[in-house]
């Protein structure tokens, strides 16, 4: 009895053998198949989530330049070291879009490596480390992003005015324009300027635009100063290689080495004209002691007896095309 | 079975009579089993040579459309296409990265050299494929860069299809004024530039259009223009949809220098600027230019108006507004595997 189960099952066992190893080969085929098909849907997913971050970090650094700005704007507190806040704040605004591959089981880690000014002082330079993962498919990028602070559908505002203003009554928002009340005299004056006094009431223009009067020289064509009124009217930014760049504006600085932005702080109409005054620039007005000096009264426009007038040193003038002094 | 009933020599023969015959089924099978293994091998083998050259295809496809090739600029030449490897993606020429829209330059370079470029780079060398980029919009032509004849030996034929924004750069827009409900709320434009003629007297004033109002009113940008694209390009003006039905709506087009109240109508087809843009910059080498356009406000008449750049003598029919901007197109690839 026991022989016999025994020669039975071995030859059973012959039997069932090739049946075995046929079925053992076709699994592996067919596994081999459907992996090489999730690799390709893997492939153009990561793609994808480089594409998705890509249009999604530029907004995301204007919105945190803008919560910075406004933060500043009512604390009157500047940034230590800005490149650096604005790294980690911008990371934890990447880190909560990157958390939501999560859960199509995609790893995706984005680093923001740096952020500086660039040489086009209308945007930042942002430097970051993107690596995607999912199962053994992994893939690594360096983004550099030349990111630009100009957004006609949500503007960031110049700090910079309330920082320098804070100890002196400060500056307040009224629509797109800040306006200096009494603070700006006595800034002036405590710096032992003369004639601080045309700056009462003074304003200047709250949002970054850029000026589209270029070549800069053309502001004082026509001699009847229409260009010139209407770059104040709008308050539009210039380059500069005096005026603080966007960040630094951020760390309170009025001038930096970085190629700068500077705009016009215009005194309000008056009935009668002044002569000379401290220069109408704000990198020149929000200066320490030794960096303010005087400018010459340029008329640009009069409406019945009020003159509306700002003040600008021969530098300037030739910048813009002005006539001289 | 004979075991139990005695004690009998002939028991082991009927065993092995019964081994014998297991070994002559265990041989049959492991016959046919082997043919059939190798059978399904062979198959399987083919299969998986067609499935990874798809595989690597449609790899290389999506990184021509992604990439903008090496180097970037190998669409203007410099470099024999041989030491070229294509990539279709465009450049973004105010921020150096590449963004997610196909330069038309690229595509009329790869149609050019079509083989050199894919054979052993995007393709394996000897496969015939067809490519064709077709607009969404079909007053727009279709683009055929490459239309080979499929064989009849074509045992599979892969197909890619992909919608891509593809910029036909025939223009390159100088300004625009959209007037059409933006689809997305948050993207209205909350800053309008002062406008120049806020100076003058009050009849000459452009009172902003609000917007979301349904109040007649002004909308005014500044562009700059240079000496050297009124020489070398065709300037027009144009609008989207080329009929308006707004029976009111003007434009002007003046500087801070020159300001004028002199309003021109729309008309159906596009309006060539370069003798009044001429006038405007004198004798200087360039000047920002303001557009001025009055509109009923009215949301079922609104319209957008486009000033763009055309390459001299472009003909009238390809003076376009979708040649302005990029243009949702269908990216269809064919290959005989
Ligand atoms: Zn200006
Ligand atoms: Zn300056
Ligand atoms: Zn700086
Ligand atoms: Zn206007």
């Amino acid at each position: 009895m026991d022989n016999d189960g025994y020669v039975m099952t071995g030859t059973s066992f012959l039997l069932i053998l090739p049946v075995l190893i046929l079925f053992i080969v076709l699994v592996e085929l067919n596994y081999e198949d459907t992996e090489s098909e999730v690799q390709i849907m893997e492939s153009e997913k990561i793609l994808q989530v480089f594409q998705d971050l890509e249009f999604n970090i530029p907004r995301l650094t204007r919105q945190v330049l803008k919560e910075e700005a406004y933060f500043v704007i009512s604390s009157k507190k500047p940034f230590i070291d800005v490149r650096k806040i604005t790294r980690d704040n911008l990371q934890f605004k990447v880190d909560q879009i990157t958390q939501n591959y999560d859960k199509c089981g995609l790893q995706v880690n984005c680093t923001v490596l740096s952020i500086k000014e660039s040489d086009d002082p209308f945007e930042v330079e942002l430097t970051s480390l993107v690596v995607v993962q999912k199962d053994n498919v992994s893939h690594q990028e360096i983004l550099q992003q030349k990111i630009s602070i100009i957004d006609p559908y949500d503007p960031l505002p110049d700090p910079l005015p309330f920082v320098k203003c804070n100890e002196y009554g400060g500056a307040s928002i009224n629509g797109s324009r800040i306006y200096y009340a009494h603070s700006l005299v006595l800034y002036l004056e405590q710096r032992g300027e003369k004639n601080g006094m045309v700056y009462e009431n003074a304003s200047s223009p709250l949002f970054i635009n850029q000026c589209p009067y270029d070549p800069f020289v053309c502001h004082g064509d026509p001699v009847t100063m229409e260009t010139l009124k209407n770059c104040l009217d709008n308050g539009f930014y210039h380059e500069s290689n005096d005026g603080a760049c966007y960040l630094c504006r951020l760390e309170g600085k009025n001038t930096c080495p970085h190629q700068g932005l500077e705009v016009f702080i215009l005194p309000p109409p008056t009935n009668n004209q002044s002569d000379t005054a401290p220069c109408s620039v704000d990198h020149v007005l929000f200066g320490e002691g030794g960096e303010i000096y005087p400018g010459v009264s340029i008329q640009y426009h009069q409406e019945e007896n009020l003159i509306f007038q700002l003040f600008l040193d021969d530098s300037h003038r030739k910048k813009y095309g002005l006539p001289l002094i | 079975m004979s075991g139990n009933d005695g004690p009998d020599k002939e028991g082991g023969q009927v065993l092995s009579m019964d081994l014998l015959l297991a070994m002559v089924v265990f041989t049959v099978l492991l016959g046919v089993s082997a043919n059939a293994m190798d059978m399904v091998s062979s198959k399987m083998d083919e299969a998986s040579y067609i499935h990874s050259l798809e595989r690597i295809v449609t790899e290389n496809i999506n990184i021509l459309l992604n990439t903008p090739g090496s180097p970037e600029n190998w669409e203007e030449g410099h470099l024999p296409m041989s030491m070229v490897k294509p990539g279709l993606a465009q450049i973004d020429p105010a921020t150096g990265t590449v963004n997610q829209t196909l330069s038309m330059k690229k595509i009329l370079k790869l149609a050019e050299n079509y083989n050199e470029l894919m054979d052993g780079k995007v393709l394996p060398f000897g496969l015939k494929s067809t490519m064709i980029v077709s607009p969404r919009d079909s007053s727009l032509n279709t683009i055929t860069i490459s239309d080979q004849e499929h064989g009849e030996t074509a045992s599979d034929i892969l197909i890619i299809n992909r919608i891509v924004m593809c910029d036909y750069m025939m223009g390159n827009k100088l300004t625009s004024i959209i007037s059409h409900p933006a689809s997305d709320a948050s993207a209205t434009e909350l800053t309008q530039p002062i406008c120049p003629h806020c100076n003058l007297t009050l009849n000459f004033q452009h009172p902003w259009q609000e917007p979301g109002y349904n109040k007649p009113g002004w909308k005014c940008k500044p562009f700059t223009i240079t000496q050297n694209d009124i020489k070398t390009t065709d300037i027009y003006l144009m609008t989207d949809p080329p009929q308006i039905l707004d029976k009111s709506a003007c434009w002007i087009l003046d500087s801070t220098q020159n300001l004028t109240d002199l309003r021109f109508m729309f008309t159906t087809s596009p309006q060539h600027l370069n003798d009044k843009l001429s006038q405007l910059l004198g004798g200087k080498e360039s000047a920002t230019i303001w557009l001025h356009v009055f509109s009923s406000g009215n949301s079922d008449e609104a319209f957008d108006v486009y000033i763009g750049r055309f390459s001299k003598n472009t003909p009238v029919e390809n003076i376009k507004t979708q040649y302005l901007t990029p243009q949702p197109c269908n990216f269809v690839f064919k290959v005989c595997i």
